[in-house]
């Protein structure tokens, strides 16, 4: 029997029962609804905080002092390490490393006009900050010979003040129990971020200086580095290289705690969770789907039952076992893709609507489509498997005795 | 004369549970090419079980049914089924057509299973209809047409393939008499067309018509001579 003919008389059945049909597949219209409503929420999900934690570089590790003073469950106490320019000098010397930006953060009190503010400030070695020299909007960097020059945030320029600061203007800025502050003049502006990162607070808020800068403003002659940032070479070697950074360290800071650090360890992780709780609410979904499996059996099986007479008529003027087989495991494939084509509109729909109406993060991906109807298809196919072997074993004779 | 069914001690018994019931004893027939054959018997005496051998619906229990040169008794199902499309034209009491398709749909098909292409299925199958009477009626549903328009439809089914043997099983038994005149009247015609015809009847004036009559009772032939 040709493909067409076999699709033939399937829609010929089809038709002339629609409604009958229709019911038939609502629990496999139903498992697939539920299966790319599912996959979207939980691509949402991903997707969300795949946005929040996006921003982040993944090629970054970063070394501060202390650490978790547990070492296999027993509390040890470590004194925190503390980092100066001999750290700065191995880490650059570390096999893998691209570039390290020792950086040394502080809260102060900034004023401007007749406001005062708290602001944390961030001091950083002017030639070694690639990624914020490359962000400037306006005005300029910092260089390493600056002494009272400060580079800010584009919410700092925008929001924290009455009225907008720009380039060369000139704030306050005073050590939070010293009386006497001293008088900064605003070089650059930074290009304002999309995102504000999970750690480390907004980065719109934060206000760049030099080393010395800070130390003139803490009115000390040295201070340790409270972290340091290393940038790999290769993002891909970045566990190796943390090792190795953490093997140079160690040489230094022998009894010291200090903690290594990378991004892209936590996201993985994150990443890991988020594609568990994918795959958890797909499988609900699929439970779904195979209860409307079962479902999709018990009507090919009343089919099959109803139209035994005509198969007994199939037998007899040629149809072989084969050819009865094609038909009904036709029918029950392509009352799956309908059901699923239904299913994944609806799905899709009701998606977007629970997003819109509940502004919760859903993404409808062509990926969560496409499984959707894929396990639709598959389940009404492997269902109609046993109603249509039954259909192909009937005997003729007794076949064509039914009434 | 060329035989073109050959029956050799054919025997059939069903199995009702643990009991043995046989219906045909060792039948020997032999039917030529042309010949136009009527069975005859009480009820239960085993002639739809007969024809049902014949037509490839059913296997024997015992010994050998030639179709041609092939024993049908020991063939796969596949090559039954095949037999049973090429083969064998049936024509059954209640007509057996299938009542949502078209009479078109319904004499296409057997052509269906022959991988025939749709546009020689209409052609062959209006060709036939037409020449049945029903040019006007190829649209229509079986329970759109009158018994005996049905059984027309059936005939033409039977036909499609140029079946080497029709197999008619009774079949007036469900229409008034004058409309079993018409039908036994397109069963003459093809006979005189040169086809072999085997029916089973119980009407000994429409037998009257064979060329010959096959006497059953009790699952055995009683009288198979040509007269
Ligand atoms: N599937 C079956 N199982 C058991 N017995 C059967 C089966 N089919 C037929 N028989 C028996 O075989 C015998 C012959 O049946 P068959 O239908 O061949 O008779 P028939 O000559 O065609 O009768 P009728 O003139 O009433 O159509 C009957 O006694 C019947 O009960
Ligand atoms: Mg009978």
């Amino acid at each position: 029997m040709r493909l067409v003919d076999a699709f033939e008389q399937v829609s010929l059945s089809f038709s002339s029962n629609k409604f009958k049909t229709l019911m038939s597949s609502l629990g496999i219209i139903i498992g697939v609804i539920a299966i790319v409503v599912m996959l979207s929420v939980g691509e949402g999900l991903q997707e969300g905080v795949g946005k929040a934690f996006g921003g982040m570089s993944l090629d970054v590790i970063t070394v501060f002092p202390g650490g978790s003073n547990f070492e296999a469950g027993k509390f040890v106490y470590q004194k925190p390490a503390e980092f100066d320019e001999k750290d700065v000098h191995a880490l650059e010397n570390t096999v893998g490393v691209k570039t390290v930006s020792p950086r040394t953060g502080s809260g102060m009190s900034a004023m401007f006009r007749d406001e005062e503010r708290s602001v944390s400030i961030t001091a950083v070695t002017a030639t070694k900050e690639p990624e914020l020299s490359d962000s400037i909007d306006k005005g300029r960097f910092l260089m390493e010979s600056d002494r009272s020059s400060i580079v800010i945030g584009s919410d700092i320029a925008n929001k924290m003040f009455k009225m907008p600061l720009n380039p060369g203007m000139r704030i306050s800025i005073k050590n939070k129990n010293n009386d006497m502050g001293k008088e900064f003049t605003i070089v650059g502006i930074l290009k304002e971020k999309e995102m504000t990162s999970a750690f480390g607070g907004n980065s719109n808020m934060e206000i760049f200086t030099t080393h010395q800068a800070l130390k003139d403003l803490l009115d000390v002659r040295n201070y340790s580095y409270s972290q340091i940032l290393v940038i790999v070479e290769d993002q891909n070697q970045i566990e190796t290289t943390s090792q190795k950074v953490d093997d140079s360290l160690r040489r230094l800071h022998k009894d010291e705690a200090y903690t290594v650090f990378m991004m892209k360890s936590i996201l993985e992780g994150i990443g890991q969770v988020l594609t568990m709780v994918k795959y958890a609410l797909g499988g609900i979904g699929a439970i779904a789907l195979i209860v409307g499996g079962i479902g999709i059996v018990n009507v090919m099986m009343l089919t099959v039952t109803e139209r035994v007479k005509e198969i007994g008529v199939m037998k007899a003027v040629g149809a072989t076992k084969e050819n009865i087989q094609m038909i009904f495991m036709l029918e029950s494939g392509l009352l799956g893709l309908v059901s699923g084509l239904i299913g994944i509109t609806t799905g899709a729909g009701i998606s977007i609507l629970i997003s819109t109406l509940g502004s919760i993060p859903i993404a409808v991906t062509w990926t969560s489509l496409a499984i959707g109807l894929l396990f639709g298809v598959i389940t009404t196919t492997v269902a109609g498997v046993y109603p249509a072997n039954k259909a192909a074993r009937l005997d003729p004779v007794e076949a064509l005795r039914a009434e | 004369m060329r035989t073109i069914l050959a029956m050799e001690e054919v025997s059939k018994s069903y199995t009702l549970g643990k009991l043995n019931v046989p219906v045909l004893h060792n039948i020997n027939l032999a039917i030529n090419e042309g010949e136009f054959a009527a069975i005859m018997g009480p009820s239960g005496s085993g002639k739809s079980t007969l024809m049902n051998l014949i037509g490839c619906l059913d296997r024997p229990t015992a010994g050998k049914i030639m179709i041609g040169d092939m024993d049908t008794s020991i063939l796969p199902d596949m090559e039954l089924s095949r037999i049973r499309g090429k083969k064998i034209g049936f024509v059954f009491q209640t007509f057996n057509l299938i009542s949502r398709l078209t009479a078109l749909k319904n004499v296409e098909l057997p052509m269906v299973y022959q991988d025939i292409s749709g546009a020689q299925r209409v052609k062959r199958a209006s060709e036939l209809l037409g020449m049945l009477g029903l040019g006007d009626r190829m649209n229509h549903k079986p329970a759109e047409l009158s018994g005996g328009q049905r059984q027309r439809v059936a005939i033409a089914r039977a036909l499609a393939n140029e079946p080497e043997i029709l197999l008619a099983d009774e079949p007036t038994g469900n229409l008034d008499s004058k409309t079993g005149q018409e039908i036994m009247q397109i069963f003459n015609n093809l006979h005189n067309e040169g086809r072999t015809i085997l029916m089973v009847t119980h009407d000994q004036a429409l037998a009257q018509n064979c060329d010959r009559i096959i006497r059953l009772k009790d699952g055995r032939i009683e009288d198979g001579k040509y007269g």
